[in-house]
Formats: structure tokens, sequence, C-alpha cells
């Protein structure tokens, strides 16, 4: 294709970035931002998928089968765990205002300089030939493309022009839109924007040529697969064992790319600093992986392609993804494929470029710089505001250092290597920050040496063995230095270190640089006790979840420090209207905090004009100026570490306020103190929830009482009511035979046997109700013997037969004489039976079609009694209520019922004083069957259900 | 109701274990020896075994990540 249209294009794309990060950053300032969404924050995150995603993959895929895909099955088996590591990384950075992994080492561990220097020096190692790799991908995408289908081999060489033009305008980008403010805290709104844009253009370019190539070259999945299947170097990659991955090193690329999503620098930067709310994190948990899934889709479908089509012609796998449509001639959709490889490196770079230019600024320089002793307090401002500017400057440097080391690396190193070789160094760099990482979140025991020590000797170790073989070839290392070992010494050979063989190179890295990484750490951290200082940074890391406010953090800054000299530092750095805000912000949350004579508005006390000593001694005459309060030291050197690091705001802070003391006894003490706040705190909760749920169960008995008050009361008007009726009758017949002594002796002889009835109906009923009284207080007892069913049935028969026969209905015993004798209380058990038999006949109609039997037969360890009617039967909704005390069925409409509404529930408990069950089955209009369960000897044994 | 002892922010204290779950359960899943199993020369429907197998968790793990956040 023609250069200079390739070059139009590639500016012009590029130009395209500048225009969407300016006007994300115009809607930004216009509080219109177009940034604060889930899914411009999970795109961001794709800028994990770089260059070496876009041609890489294909290249590794063709090369070695599916193992690529272990580089994006980490970051999405990582991922639903997000919700505890990142968020939780997230709450510290923005608590503690830390702005990089270097930042965030350096202040977990005693805001150690040393420890931010070290991590930093990791970082930039690291992950500059990472950078250089995407220079060295839009360099020689550049070249294929420019060369043409036929020149395609071989000719990656002259790339220098074109890589150094695109690293300048990528220099160029990153310090508009990525350095802007001294304070690192500040999100990149633009760069946000421009990076999620890229993601985009990457993926959807990707899938255009994967689409291309598997639905335009061949015939869709199965026709490559098939294809691909005939050539035996092809077919022998469709399984993870003939494709040569051992279980160890899928298990490497799995836990060296969850170290890099969550640690690599630009990782750190797009997922924890630019993050606006830990809620997108919840979309970002699926939609990152997703996007990782479906970049994936096409690269073994393009790989076995590339190497179907173009075999012959000597191409190195890294191209196939350019190479291919240029080859169908497709000039078009190569340089759309050429755009999204260049937007997948270019937006790596950016990311990088920004995260590592604030932690070189801020961990290499800084921590000199303020320690530079200045012999005047005037001088010593002037400096410190001086400083603030060289902090912005350095960034800047920073940048341009940091992309013509990487562009200093393609030259001289990077040309002979393959993308994804250096890509997995560097996430294995990358991956020595982790024990100090997830310890220092999650084990408050960690300390400043031991991670000192663990991160040198990962990182030597790393070197030696993963570095160093890179190394070898003619006119550099020896090639005798990996077959016999540094010096000769065997056990030191870099692929095989301490006689370790049989693992994979960047398995056996691993292994090596994390064995004396984490036993350095661990081991050290438990031998030597941590300061008092780590002691307080760990409490507050490993429980960022339990603190709430500023105000519960333990500072440790002396007081007595003069007000004014602490806001001349911060004005020193973070200019006068920035100053003013932070204090009226910190004054509205700590209103106690101010000087006690203050009586003029919270705020106005910090907002004096340009602070000067003797401004303010002249304003508050003869007294001293007002001393600082701890909490404003503790919350100015947030603030400055938002803008230099923790390393150097702790220093600076320092020099105006003087050495933070801090006994250990103190610490400990604060310490342990806030843990039994804590601890009381939590029983105390649970004590709460113990009350509330007795309340419950007190509330529900009280409920049960009422409910039983009220059927008390019901019950005892009842009994009343039914009382008074005969007694009524009574009384009434009573006085007309003593108003009326000439009676007729007949009509006398009447009243007289109805008044004997009416009584003896008022003592049946009174029997009743003791009885049933009796058996709901559970006072009555059985006195039981065997005996046989079939007696008492017939006893029983005998006793209602003359009133059966009287109404003209039939009644059938149908009880085998062989059923096993139960134990029982005869009396009682007759009651039952009679009463159910009188109700029959009661419910049985008297014209001689009725009809009543009384079945058993014997059940598992029981016996069942049925007595049977052909009745008018009883309806459903009352099929429960008749065992209820003085239900009456409503169909009895007659003034004086015919029965008591007592019987079948003394029935029921007499039932269930033998541990059985009574029952009934009924429809209206056909008849009831009443079932009673009686158990045999084993089942009385058990306690009476109830 | 009794009132929860968490902050708004927090209401959901099981969220975090379930999807530390679903993480630990999928890394077994897609891992050796389990992914031996899978490892074998067949094709289904024209795709290789192994990378059938693959695709297929990696989606039911994404769906499933999808719907523990949202709840």
């Amino acid at each position: 294709m023609n250069k200079y249209l390739v070059l139009f294009f590639s500016f012009g794309y590029l130009a395209l970035l500048f225009g969407v990060a300016y006007a994300a950053e115009r809607r930004s300032a216009a509080r219109k931002s177009l940034v604060t969404n889930p899914y411009v924050y999970a795109l961001s995150m794709a800028v994990y998928c770089t260059a070496w995603t876009y041609y890489g993959s294909v290249g590794r895929a063709a090369h070695q089968g599916l193992s690529f895909v272990g580089i994006y099955l980490g970051p999405a088996l990582l991922a639903p765990a997000w919700w505890l590591v990142l968020r939780k990384i997230i709450r510290v950075c923005r608590q503690q205002r830390l702005t990089s992994i270097a930042d965030f080492i350096s202040a977990r561990y005693g805001k150690s300089a040393g420890l931010g220097a070290l991590a930093t020096g990791v970082c930039v190692l690291g992950v500059v030939p990472y950078i250089a790799l995407q220079i060295k991908a839009i360099a020689s995408s550049y070249v294929v493309l420019t060369a043409g289908a036929e020149g395609v081999g071989g000719a990656t060489g002259q790339a220098s022009g074109p890589a150094l033009v695109t690293a300048g305008a990528l220099a160029v980008f990153t310090i508009l839109f990525g350095v802007r403010s001294v304070e690192a805290t500040e999100r990149h709104e633009g760069m946000v924007l421009a990076v999620a844009l890229e993601s985009l253009v990457k993926l959807l370019a990707f899938l255009l040529v994967g689409v291309f190539v598997t639905f335009g070259l061949f015939g869709g999945f199965a026709d490559v697969f098939d294809q691909a299947a005939a050539q035996p170097a092809l077919h022998q990659l469709f399984t993870l064992h003939g494709a040569g991955t051992s279980g160890a090193e899928w298990l490497t690329l799995l836990l060296l790319s969850m170290a890099a999503v969550l640690l690599l620098p630009r990782q750190f930067q797009v997922a924890v600093v630019e993050n606006v709310d830990e809620d997108h994190l919840r979309k970002a948990m699926w939609l990152f992986p997703l996007y990782l899934l479906v970049i994936n889709l096409f690269v073994l479908p393009i790989a076995f392609g590339g190497v179907l089509r173009l075999s012959g012609r000597g191409l190195d796998a890294d191209t196939f993804v350019l190479a291919l449509p240029l080859a169908a001639g497709h000039s078009w959709l190569a340089l759309l494929t050429y755009l999204g490889g260049l937007s997948a490196a270019s937006s790596m770079i950016i990311v990088e470029t920004i995260a590592l230019s604030v932690m070189l600024s801020n961990h290499l320089l800084m921590p000199w710089l303020v320690r530079v002793p200045a012999a005047r307090p005037e001088a010593q401002r002037h400096w410190f505001a001086y400083l603030s500017r060289i902090a912005l400057q350095s960034r800047r440097l920073a940048v341009v250092a940091v992309l013509a080391l990487a562009y200093g690396y393609y030259v001289v190193v990077g040309r002979q290597l393959p993308l994804v070789n250096t890509g997995l160094v560097s996430f294995a760099a990358v991956a020595q920050l982790l024990p100090a990482v997830l310890g220092g979140l999650y084990w408050k025991g960690g300390t400043r040496r031991g991670a000192t020590l663990g991160l040198l000797a990962g990182f030597g170790v790393w070197f030696f063995t993963l570095v160093l073989p890179t190394l070898v070839g003619p006119g550099r290392l020896p090639a005798s230095l990996l077959s016999e070992g540094v010096g000769g010494v065997v056990w030191l050979r870099p692929g095989a270190l301490l006689g370790l063989e049989g693992l994979d190179s960047l398995s056996h890295g691993l292994f090596w640089s994390w064995f004396f990484n984490i036993g350095s750490y661990v081991g050290l951290s438990l031998a030597v006790p941590p300061t008092p200082l780590e002691l307080r940074q760990a409490d507050v890391f490993v429980d960022v979840f339990r603190r709430r406010s500023l105000a519960e953090e333990i500072t440790g800054w002396p007081g007595g420090t003069p007000l004014p000299d602490v806001r001349a530092l911060l004005v020193g750095f973070l200019g006068k209207k920035r100053t003013n805000q932070a204090l009226r912000a910190f004054a509205e949350r700590f209103p106690d905090a101010l000087p006690p004579d203050n009586d003029q508005v919270a705020g106005n006390k910090y907002q004096a004009d340009v602070p000067s000593p003797s401004n303010q001694t002249a304003t508050s005459g003869d007294q001293a100026p007002p001393p600082a309060d701890p909490r404003l030291l503790l919350y100015a050197e947030k603030l400055l570490a938002g803008t230099l690091g923790p390393a150097s705001a702790r220093l600076l802070l320092a020099s105006v306020a003087g050495v933070e003391e801090e006994s250990y006894e103190r610490v400990v003490g604060i310490l342990k103190e806030s843990q039994q706040l804590l601890e009381a705190n939590r029983q105390l909760q649970k004590q709460s929830r113990q009350l509330q749920r007795l309340t419950g169960e007190l509330r529900q008995a009280y409920d049960q009482l009422q409910i039983l008050d009220r059927q008390k009361d019901e019950f005892l008007y009842t009994v009343t009511h039914e009382l008074r009726t005969p007694l009524t009758s009574i009384r009434a017949l009573a006085e007309i035979l003593a108003d009326n002594p000439d009676l007729e002796p007949e009509e006398r002889q009447r009243f007289e046997h109805t008044i004997g009835r009416e009584a003896e109906r008022l003592t049946r009923l009174i029997t009743l109700v003791l009885d049933l009284e009796k058996y709901e207080s559970g006072q009555a007892t059985l006195s039981r013997a065997p005996l046989a069913l079939a007696e008492v049935a017939a006893e029983a028969a005998e006793a209602v037969g003359q009133l059966a026969r009287a109404r003209g209905i039939g009644l059938r015993l149908e009880v085998p004489a062989t059923l096993p004798l139960l134990p029982a209380d005869r009396d009682r058990l007759m009651q039952v039976l009679i009463n159910l038999l009188s109700n029959a006949v009661k419910a049985c109609p008297a014209d001689g079609t009725g009809r009543i039997a009384v079945l058993a037969w014997p059940a598992a360890d029981a016996l069942l009694l049925c007595v049977e009617d052909n009745g008018h039967g009883i309806a459903l909704p009352e099929q429960h209520l008749i065992f209820d005390k003085f239900f009456q069925a409503p169909n009895q409409t007659m003034r004086k019922p015919a029965g008591t509404g007592l019987g079948l529930a003394i029935s029921k408990k007499i039932v269930e004083l033998h541990y059985g069950r009574l029952w009934v089955e009924s429809a209206p209009g056909q008849g009831a069957r009443f079932f009673v369960e009686l158990p045999l000897g084993a089942a009385l044994l058990a306690p009476p259900l109830r | 109701m009794p009132p929860t002892p968490y902050p708004p922010s927090e209401r959901q204290p099981q969220r975090g274990p379930r999807l530390l779950f679903v993480a630990a359960l999928f890394a077994v899943l897609l891992n050796y020896p389990l992914l031996a199993a899978f490892d074998r020369a067949g094709r289904v429907a024209g795709v290789p075994t192994v990378y059938l197998y693959v695709l297929l968790t990696w989606l039911v793990l994404i769906g499933l990540t999808g719907w523990l956040a949202r709840r």
C-alpha cells in the first residue's frame, strides 16, 4: 500500500484521539462527564489487550495452539474476586490518596521511600521492554502494510523512522492529556475516553479480520478446523498435550496474568486511579471478561488460516493478522486492521507511560528533592513552591524518558525477540509485587524489611532465570552460561536453578522467584518486629472497610506545630485556591479542630491571604500563632501524598512539624483500644440482635395468650348460655307448678317429666364441661388394659341400637374378632364410639334409607376404626370446625340443638390421650366417614404429639 | 424486619464470598487435572473438544459473575 496513505491514516487516527480526549476534557470541565459510567470503565480496562494480544496471540496460537488463551483466562478467573480484592485496593487508595502501585507498597510499609523506589525500579525495568514491544508492533505492522503482499517477508528491519515518529506523537499526547496537573489523584477523563474508544476500535477491527478469514477465506469454523486437521503439524495443536502445553505451564500462565491484570502500572491506573465509583466494578466484573472472550474468538481460525494459506512465504506468524487480508487483495481491510493494531499499541503506551512517569517522579526524584535542607524558613517556602513546579515538569520529562528508553530498547535489543515472550517476562517482573501487595492487604504482620528483601530476592531471581537467557547470543553472553552455569557452577544454570529441571523456563522462573520472594517476605516479617508506623499503616490498610472517617485514624504528628506553617506548606504545593478549598472542606468536617479562641466562621481562620509568620503575629497580637490540630496535619499529609507520593509527603511534613514520633507502646495501645472498640461494637450488635429475637418470641407468646384468653371468654359465654336454656325452662315450669296447685294431674306429670329431662340435660352438660376441662388441663388419666375392639364396638352398637331402629336406620358391624388387643381405657373408648354412632344416627335420614357401618382393620403399628353413614355430610370448611367446642352444625336450625356441641371435642381429646388421631372425610349430601387411628404397643412409648 | 447491622454500601455481605466461590470453582474447572479430561483428539460440531470446553466454561463463568454481581 502507498506509504503516504498509511501515514495519513495513522496520523488522522491519532488526531481523532486528540479530538476525542479534548472534547472529553471540555465536557468534564463543564461537569457533563462522558466518563462516569461503568461501560467506559470496563472498556478502559481493556487496555490490558495490547498489540501483543492483537498480533502476538495469533503468533503464539500458530505454534502452540490453545495455550495463548491462558493469558486472558487468568483475568477472567480473577474478575469475580475483584469485588473483594480490587474494591479493597480502590478504597485504600481513595482514603490514602495513593496514585500508583509504588505508592501503595510504600504507604503500606511505613511510607518507606526506599521501598517505593524499589517498586518503581521493578516496574520500570519490567515494563519498558513491554513498551518497546508495542513500538516494535507499530513499526513492523507499518512495514508489512507498506511493503505489499509480495515483499512481506524479511523487510521488518528498516522501521526505525516510523517508530520514532509514533513514539514522539504518543509522548505529546501523553503529556497533553496525561500530565496536566501536579495532583496525581486528579482523573484524566480525556485519556480514559480515548483509551475506551481505542478498545472499541481494536475489538471491531480484529473481529472484522476474524469474520473475513473464517467466513470469507474459509467456510466457517468447522471448515477451518477440517482443513487444519488434514495437516499433521496443525492437527496436533488441537489438544493441549499435543501442542506441548504442560499443566505447570498452563497454571503459570493463569497466575502470571492474574498478577498482571491487578498490578501492571497501566491496569492500576485505569482500574484504581481512574475509578469514579466502586459500584462500576459490578458491571466491569463481567463485561471485561466478556471483552476478553470476544476478542479471542477468532485467534485460532486466523492462526490456522494463516498457516494454511501463507505457509510457503516464510512469514512470521505474528504478522498473519495483517498479511491474510493483504494476500487476499483486500488492502482497505488491511489498513483497518493496521489501525486496530495501532490503537491497541498506542493506548497501552499512553496509559503505561503516564503511570510510570508519576512513579518515577514521586519515588525516584521527589524524596531526594524534599530532603534538600533550607536554612531559613523563607527560603524553604520558596523552595517548596518551586518544588511543585519541578514535580510537574519532572513527570513530563519522565514521559519522554520512558518512551526514549523503550525506543532505545527496541533499537538495540528488541528487534530480534518475538512479541509474546517479552510480554510474559514483563508479567513475571510485575508478579514480584504480588506478595507484598496481597500480604499488605490481608496480613497485618508484613513489614517493610520483609517486603524489601522479598522484592529484591524475587527481582534478582527473575533477572537471573528469565532475562539472562535472552542476553545470550553471538557478540553478547556466551552460550556456555546456559549449559554449564555461571562460572561453571552447575547448579547456577539460569534454566535449571539449583538443579531443578523438567519445567518450562517461565514456570521455572516464576516458581523460584516467588519461592525466594515469598520466603524472604514472610520469614523476615516474622523475624523482625515492625515499627510503630508500619503497625499503624498495616492496621489502616487491612481494616479499611471498618474505618469510617479520618477521625478514627491515629495520628502520630506532635501537636504544637504553628498553623501558618502548615498552611504555607500546602499553598506552596497546591496553590492558594486549592488550599483554601481543601481547608474549608476540613473545617466543615471537623469544626472542633479549630483553635478554641476562634469565634469567627469556621473556615475563615484558614483562608487568610498569603500567609507569613509576621502577618499572623500582627493579627493575633502578642499571642503565639495557634497550633495546628494533629488531625489537620494528617489531612495535610494526605493532600500532599496525592501530589508527591506518601514517602515524600511524610518527609515534607516532618520538615515543618518535626519528626513524627510514635512510641511502640502508644501505637500498640491505640490499636488495641480500637480493636477492643470494634469488638465491643460487634458484641453490642450481637446482643441487640439477640434482644430482637427475644422480643419477637415474647410478642408471639403474648399473641398466643391473647388468643387463649379470647377462647376462654367465648367458652364461658357459650357454657353459661347453654346452661341457661334448660334452667330457664325448669324455672318456668316450676313456677307454673307452684302458681297452679290445681293443675290437671296429666299436665302436672308432663311438666314434672320435662323438668326431670331438662335437669338431666343440665347434668350431662356439666359433666361434659368438667370432662373437657379435665382433658384440656391434662388431669385426665386413663386406666388402660388390653381389650378387644370387636367387643367394645358391639357394646356401643347395642347402646345406640334402640335409637337407630326407631329411626329405621340399618346398623352394620364389621369389626373382625381377630384384631390384635388394643391397650386402651374401655370406658373412654366406649364414650368415643357411642358419640360417633349417635352423631351418625342424628345425621341419617329417618325415612328408612339411613345406613351406618362400623369398620375396623389393622394398619402398621395401629388399628383403624371407621364409622360411616350416608347422612347429610359435612362441607369442607366445617370439617375441622366440628371438633371445636360448642360447634353446632349450621343446618341444625331448630331452637334447641340436638347435641351439646362438646361430644366431638371430647372424643378428639380422648383419642389424643391414646396417642391416636381422629379425622373426618366427607362431602355434603354424600355421608361422612369418621376415622379413629389408635396406635398399638410401640407407639405408646413415644411422647404425645402436641 | 430487624435492621441490618451493615451500612447501605455493604448491604450484601454474601456477594463477596459467593463471587469468591465462583472464582475458586472455575479456577479448578479450567485447570489440570480436570482440563486433561477434555483434552482429547475428537471434535464436537467441527471444533476441537478442548477449545469448546474452555469457551463454554468461560461463558458460564461470565454469566454467573454477571448474575451474582446484579443481585
